[in-house]
């Protein structure tokens, strides 16, 4: 079995949709797993199988510049040995295990892993990929910082594994450290009071000593096999032991990719590398990103070279990445909400509200004259015969509603009138908004949270992002749509309990008392909609109130004031006044006319809205057939109950009255 | 007393029947009126073209005096929306006046200072953009249309239609012309 990893590059090639057309064509791999394989910061794995099949991928790879490596894998002969205490003499470094001693010698070939084992990193590095992916778009994320790694490493909890190595990149012997269990004593000067710190001071020791060094700090963040970082739980104590052998295993793969070594791309001679990285730093005028081997001694000359740049072309701006999704305003406050306006919550609250009735009618005393007319209530059917009332009514609701979506053509968003109106597209964000568990790219959320009292899971809050408006796109047009007061039935749904955010911890323990429910409408998703278009309500000044403006402005103004001053008296009368007036009216009306010329955007002139007493309708599907089914399905279960009830109510009546 | 939970189960399924009947006939006035609003709706952008092509020609006949039948021929379709009687000649204008309009841009081709012209340039947008929009609606009038004319023979909104004198709609149609095939000769010279 062979392993094909690549090279992951941070942004996506200009060809990598023709590259992953080829991959899938040819090569049957999935276009979409293949794109979260090649585009990224680190190793990963792009497929694995027979050598010869892989070799024919190979120089597709190569064609578009990917780095990557065929590895056989070789199975770990043994696990690093934990250092118990060092001492640094001037030809080698001794490291005294638990077992034996591990000798580096002066100018040896070092593979050092420097790791976060508690998931911190991995967890950092996903909330700046979606937070990146949320504001500048799918094809500009930005990956965490290497410097904002090695940070967050010492900051979690680091282990650093050092792995002797031959000429042909075959582990000899490896040594394993964990902060504060070696004694520092040998570190010497080095040895500072910090644990972290003394771990930090071997990492720079054995950089000095080595002759051939390899750093790698992204375990946790790779995607290769068999080297996943679990995150630690309390239900599974196991994970320590599981992630400390991942990360051995991690080690033995980096000295297989070492030794096999990479398939020649196009430039494959450092020289090449280091001109590419200063290329790269000089474009983007950010010298960090002359990231290579020799980066420390080409920095300053980066950016030297990159200031140049910037003193000898003064107008050139400073252009954003081209996306769509760059530069989204933050979304208005999201506000904690009572589902009101809802259906849902009527009918589960006047639901519930009969049936506290009828358990109250129970415990009331007869004696009681609202209990004694309540119970007769029950007693003579009336509760049943009015729940069969209510259904009914509901029951037609749904049918009124069903067939509303039936009778509504769909508009085009290009040519939408004002009025009832269904349009279906796909829906794009207006404002920055992230679900705020899941912490995904969303045009709407609900979060529902949920406290177990007496075995039974109840509502102790929720939170809509109806507030905040969205576009929705069909192959003509956009336009805006405001869920506020609407129902709307998002497609996914995460579980989770209190304080997740993030990729991590989507499920809830089974013994937790508390859990919140996100239901999400995701950013790209198809969408229908029925509601009631009507131009925007403009929150511009009117013209009185800029010409006032305007006015004011010119008072505040001695210069601009004095060009009235017709007579040069130094003083402005009442007749120069009126002048005045008059030619700042003349100049508001001129901007205004100026202004309406400028045609405007579909989406920023018309918003479709819920208007009092017409339905709105947002729904994650395509299909009105299925939408429709479904409130027939409610219709007729309410229907049927209905039936049943009057049936039961009309029993006790008669019971009552003979 | 069977007899009577009888009686008040037939008596709610007879309201639910109703209930049922208004649903499908206030659905019909709907439906109805949905129909005159999308008319309308068509109606307003042709307006807005109608309004904009004074501009259009202005902009047009300092650059095209060779093209004086062109331009006649819009300002004559233009004129005869405004002397239509009824719908039927109105939409026959209609139709000549789109016909002359796409004349008038083919023939623009041959006046590289008129299409470089802001004016006209900006001008010949908003027209084509009416035109894709006057398209849309004319599709949407359609669509409310068949779902009206198929309510009406669905079952059982079908009695309700009898019942009521509901009567079929027309669809929007083209220009029997228009759908000849177009004859594309390529001459080698």
């Amino acid at each position: 079995m062979t392993y094909l990893i690549v090279e992951q590059q941070q942004q996506p090639p200009d060809n990598l949709p023709e590259l992953l057309k080829q991959l899938s064509g040819k090569y049957g791999l999935d276009i979409y797993q293949s794109r979260q394989r090649l585009v990224g910061r680190g190793l990963s794995l792009l497929h694995k199988g027979e050598r010869k099949a892989l070799e024919e991928i190979s120089p597709l790879l190569t064609a578009n510049n990917f780095v990557h490596y065929l590895v056989d894998p070789r199975k770990p002969e043994f696990v690093p040995l934990r250092l118990r205490s060092l001492s640094i003499e001037n030809e080698k470094i001794v490291f005294t295990t638990q077992k034996r001693e591990v000798v580096i010698p002066k100018g040896a070939n070092l593979l050092v892993l420097f790791a976060e084992m508690s998931g911190a990193l991995a967890e950092k590095s996903v909330s700046q990929l979606l937070s990146s992916h949320a504001y500048r778009g799918r094809d500009n994320v930005r990956h965490i910082a290497e410097h904002k790694v090695f940070r967050t490493i010492l900051q979690g909890k680091p282990i650093l594994d050092i792995y002797l190595l031959d000429a042909d990149n075959t582990v000899i012997d490896a040594v394993r450290i964990f902060p504060g269990k070696f004694d520092p004593k040998g570190l010497g000067e080095r040895a500072t009071v910090s644990a972290t710190q003394n771990l930090d001071r071997i990492l720079k020791l054995v950089e000095e000593y080595a002759g051939e060094f390899t750093l790698a700090t992204d375990f946790g963040l790779v995607n290769l096999p068999g080297c996943n970082l679990r995150r630690e739980t309390p239900d599974e104590p196991d994970t320590q032991r599981q992630n400390q052998l991942s990360l051995a295993r991690y080690g033995w793969l980096r000295a297989d990719i070492l030794r096999a070594g990479p398939v020649l791309t196009s430039a494959p001679e450092k020289e090449s590398e280091l001109r590419d990285s200063i290329a790269a730093a000089m474009l983007t005028q950010n010298p960090a990103l002359a990231a290579g081997s020799q980066v420390e001694e080409i920095l300053p000359i980066a950016e030297q070279i990159a200031k140049e740049i910037e003193r000898d072309d003064p107008v050139k701006e400073k252009k954003p990445p081209v996306t769509a999704e760059e530069g989204l305003p933050a979304p208005p406050p999201i506000r904690p909400t009572c589902n009101w306006s809802k259906p849902s919550f009527w009918f589960g609250s006047a639901g519930a509200a009969i049936a506290i009735a009828i358990v109250a009618l129970f415990e009331l005393d007869s004696s009681d004259s609202f209990g004694d007319l309540a119970a007769k209530a029950f007693q003579s059917g009336f509760i049943f015969l009015l729940l069969s009332a209510l259904l009914v009514w509901s029951g037609f609701s749904f049918i009124r509603l069903k067939r509303q979506i039936e009778n509504t053509p769909t508009s085009k968003a290009r040519s939408i009138a004002m009025g009832m109106v269904e349009v279906k597209g796909r829906a794009i964000r207006q404002y920055a908004l992230i679900s705020p568990m899941s912490q995904i790219p969303c045009v709407f959320y609900r979060l529902t949270k949920f406290r177990r009292e007496n075995n039974q899971w109840q509502v102790t809050s929720s939170s809509t992002s109806d507030s905040v408006p969205f576009l929705l796109e069909d192959d003509t047009g956009k336009v805006e749509i405001d869920p506020a007061g609407c129902r709307v039935s998002a497609g996914t749904k995460y579980e989770g309990r209190p304080g997740t955010t993030g990729m991590f911890d989507m499920h809830h323990p089974a013994d937790s008392d508390e859990k919140w429910v996100e239901e999400v409408v995701i950013e790209g998703t198809l969408l229908y909609v029925l509601g009631f278009a009507s131009v925007k309500r403009s929150n511009e000044p009117t013209m009185a109130q800029k010409k006032v403006e305007a006015l004011r402005e010119l008072k505040r103004n001695p210069q601009a004031i004095e060009q009235f001053d017709a007579d040069g008296d130094g003083r402005i009368s009442e007749q120069e006044w009126d002048s005045a007036r008059q030619a700042v009216a003349d100049k508001v009306l001129r901007e205004e006319l100026q202004k309406k010329k400028q045609r405007k955007k579909q989406e920023e002139h018309i918003v479709i809205g819920k208007k009092k007493g017409r339905p709105m309708v947002i729904a994650e599907t395509h299909s009105e057939e299925r939408l429709t089914g479904r409130y027939a399905i409610y219709a007729s279960l309410m229907l049927a109950a209905a039936v049943g009830l009057a049936a039961w109510g009309i029993n006790n009546l008669l019971n009552f009255f003979t | 007393m069977t007899g009577w939970i009888v009686l008040g189960v037939i008596l709610l399924l007879l309201a639910a029947v109703v209930l049922y009947v208004i649903i499908i006939y206030n659905g019909f006035v709907a439906l109805k009126n949905n129909i005159n609003q999308d008319w309308s709706n068509i109606d307003v952008l042709l307006k807005q073209r109608y309004d904009e092509l004074p501009k259009l020609i202005k902009v047009c006949e300092g650059y095209m005096q060779h093209e004086q039948k062109t331009l006649e021929a819009v300002i004559k379709a233009r004129s005869a929306i405004n002397t239509a009687n009824n719908d039927h000649d109105r939409m026959q204008a209609q139709n000549m006046l789109t016909d002359t309009l796409k004349s008038l841009f083919m023939v623009v081709e041959r006046y590289p200072e008129l299409k470089a012209d802001t004016g006209f340039h900006q001008l010949s947008a908003r027209i084509t953009e009416l035109e894709d929009q006057i398209a849309d609606r004319r599709e949407l009038f359609n669509a409310s249309v068949t779902i009206y004319n198929t309510r009406l023979d669905q079952f059982p909104d079908v009695i309700v239609a009898r019942l009521f004198n509901f009567a079929a709609r027309e669809l929007w149609k083209i220009d029997p012309a228009h759908r000849q095939d177009v004859d594309v000769s390529f001459q080698h010279t």
